[in-house]
């Protein structure tokens, strides 16, 4: 196996990741200034410097343990489905306040069912269980538990 | 007893309903007495203290129960802890004796809890009594150790370091207020971040999103539709179950739940580790071991009662010095927060009532769990063929309601939960670890002030090893706990080359036959 792809595989990217990321917030700690005065060695920077360090300590071993290690078979599975979860959540977070709970939620609900394949093939069942998960949200946190739900489109 | 007027009907129909649900959960693979405590969680605002508690302590023990199930009928663990409920559990199962098995487990969960319990009751007042008279260089050893046995006992020591370490940078986001030693500003994020992460990232839908989203999100990936659809699970012929099982083997089920009790209280440890060390102790002292892994009851009774016996002793070091045990008593910490109580050493003493209301849900819980699941097995034993994707939905519509509804609307803790449920994910599909790292969230900022503070306090770095006789037995077991992670790490890779040179070897030799074959 050739470097770059070695570089590809997540175990060696991620620690590429993640060493960009400690030089950002290393460089972000080394900006925080004391209250009072000068800088002391203890003060609120200190522990964040501290970790960033430990940090780049565990991942140049990490990283060489990686550069030596042969390839590892990949396991299976698709990241098709945790994407489209990610995303139609991202989407109802967004939409979940301007078109109110009950709009958001039946789209949200839809999008989660086909998602999961559940009651593709039985339309009636479908919509019924949409309906039903969407009124069962509403009824436990608005009904039950006295929280105030978005109206729909902000108040209609 | 001014805390038996707490406990109304309600309170012991949520304990009962939390062990209930919690079974479900822990029947279901994939699903975890973590996950379902999480996703529980908003629902305890409404709920109150003590009631939210009944139903968290009934989720817990019922989660931990639950994973019996599949472990004895189809050979999957349904909860981590049940790993070695498999080894004997399902050969029985096969044998036409999975209800025999069943009971068995059941029994002795019922016996590991009720002792980690009384453990539990003992020892916590005693331990938050010794501890309230910890300066801040003893708490912030206390934090110290606890990240370094989380980090040693981790499957290795840098995966533990990375994922505590993370979990430690989130914390560290957000406002360092002056009377914590800091200078008052924000730090760690970018300006236009300050008006949401002023006060860092709120822990309740950090919990969620890391227990609850991330979970779906790993399970979603193995594929909607399992493969236990396609399987039959076969209950009881045969030999029935008798009590005098256990004839002999109480020292073992003794013995089983005091060592998951003792692993209970080692933070971020899990409960296979409990099962695991409570199975190889009961093969390595038991006279006839060669049954064990074939359908011995020796082996349910350890790995059962051990893995039980971790949720008393997961509550010690939380109820007395506020350090999680293990992950879902991490999240039970989102609960005490969302009702605005500390735990720590003084929780004991100052919410005499609430520890009281507690023990009496923990024993509940168990109570319930062993009548649910020793009289109503066969219909428990069908939950696991239930399939996930069917729940996947409402779980997720309950993280992301609930998250919103923690704080009465705020939307950038439903984002929050989205995040953290991506971060969760992505942390455990690079193998990296969920429980260090909520525990690193939970405890770095803590961490800080202590040691900010005993510099305040005594000006010099040797005060935090000279503080006291305390400070240097701490400081002994943080360099046990790293020594022994060490010392476990070369043993490791002695035995993994052994293995490789055996594998070559044997290669070698069979391709040596191959070719005299050929030749031949």
């Amino acid at each position: 196996m050739n470097n770059v792809e070695r570089f590809r595989r997540s175990s060696v990217l991620f620690p590429a990741f993640l060493l960009i990321l400690t030089t950002i917030y290393l460089a972000e700690a080394l900006s925080i200034r004391s209250q009072f005065g000068g800088d002391t060695l203890v003060g609120p920077r200190f522990m964040p410097i501290l970790m960033a360090f430990i940090m780049y300590a565990a991942l140049i071993v990490v990283t060489v343990g990686e550069w030596r290690k042969e390839a590892e078979a990949a396991t299976g599975g698709s990241l098709l489905r945790p994407l489209l979860i990610v995303v139609a959540t991202g989407i109802y977070i967004a939409l979940f306040r301007p078109l109110g709970y009950v709009p958001a939620t039946l789209g949200f609900v839809v999008a989660l069912f086909l998602i999961f394949d559940f009651e593709k093939h039985r339309p009636a069942f479908f919509i019924f269980y949409v309906i039903a998960v969407t009124a069962l949200f509403y009824g436990l946190f608005a009904g039950i538990f006295g929280v105030r739900l978005p109206p729909v489109l902000g108040g209609f | 007893m001014e805390f038996l007027s707490l406990l109304d009907i309600t309170f012991f129909l949520l304990a009962g309903f939390g062990a209930l649900v919690g079974i479900i959960f822990g029947a279901i693979p994939g699903m975890t007495a973590t996950m379902a405590v999480a996703v529980c969680l908003p629902l305890t605002y409404a709920l109150g203290l003590h009631h939210g508690l009944a139903l968290l302590l009934g989720l817990y023990v019922g989660g931990i129960s639950g994973g019996m199930v599949p472990a004895v009928l189809l050979n999957i663990p349904g909860t981590p802890s049940s790993i070695t409920t498999t080894f004997d559990g399902y050969p029985m199962a096969q044998k036409g004796e999975g209800e025999k098995a069943l009971k068995i487990c059941v029994v002795a969960s019922v016996v590991g809890g009720l002792i980690s319990a009384a453990i539990l009751f003992l020892f916590a007042p005693l331990l938050a009594d010794f501890s309230i008279k910890f300066s801040y260089v003893e708490k912030f050893l206390i934090i110290l150790l606890a990240l370094s046995v989380i980090a040693s006992l981790s499957s290795s020591m840098l995966i533990g370091i990375f994922s505590g370490v993370i979990g430690i940078w989130l914390s560290l986001i957000g406002d360092y207020s002056i009377s914590d030693g800091g200078n008052g500003k924000t730090r760690l994020m970018f300006d236009f971040m300050e008006p949401y992460l002023f006060e860092g990232f709120s822990l309740l839908p950090v919990l969620i999103g890391v227990f609850g989203i991330s979970t779906i999100l790993l399970e979603a990936e193995k594929g909607a539709k399992s493969d236990i659809a396609n399987q039959r699970i076969k209950l009881s012929k045969g030999a029935g179950f008798s009590l005098s099982i256990f004839n002999g083997r109480l020292t073992n089920l003794v013995r089983s739940s005091f060592i998951g009790t003792f692993v209970g209280m080692l933070p971020g440890v899990g409960g296979s580790a409990a099962s695991v060390l409570a199975y190889t102790q009961e093969k390595n002292l038991t006279r006839d071991s060669s049954q064990m892994g074939r359908g011995a009851p020796q082996g349910l009774i350890a790995s059962e009662s051990a893995n039980n016996a971790l949720t008393g002793g997961a509550l010690i070091p939380l109820l007395s010095l506020g350090i999680p045990g293990d992950s879902t008593t991490a999240v039970l910490i989102g609960a005490f927060t969302l009702q605005g109580i500390q735990v720590g050493p003084l929780f004991i003493p100052e919410n005499t009532d609430t520890w009281y209301v507690m023990m009496t849900a923990l024993v509940f819980a168990n109570i319930v769990m062993f009548f649910l699941m020793f009289y109503a097995i066969k219909y428990i034993a069908k939950v696991v063929m239930v399939p996930k994707h069917i729940l996947f939905p409402i779980i997720v519509m309950m993280c992301v309601v609930g998250a919103y509804a923690i704080n009465y609307g705020i939307m950038f803790d439903v984002w929050t939960l989205l995040i953290f449920g991506i971060l969760g994910y992505l942390v455990q599909k690079i193998g990296l670890e969920v429980a260090p790292l909520i525990i690193g969230f939970i405890l770095g900022s803590q961490a800080e002030v202590y040691f900010v503070k005993s510099l305040e306090s005594f000006g010099t770095f040797s005060i935090f090893f000279t503080k006291s006789p305390i400070a240097m037995v701490l400081w002994g077991l943080i360099i046990a706990s790293l020594m022994f992670a060490i010392v476990m790490g070369f043993k490791s890779r002695a035995r993994q080359k052994m293995e490789l040179t055996q594998v070559t070897g044997s290669t070698r030799t069979a391709s040596g036959k191959g070719h005299d074959t050929d030749n031949d």
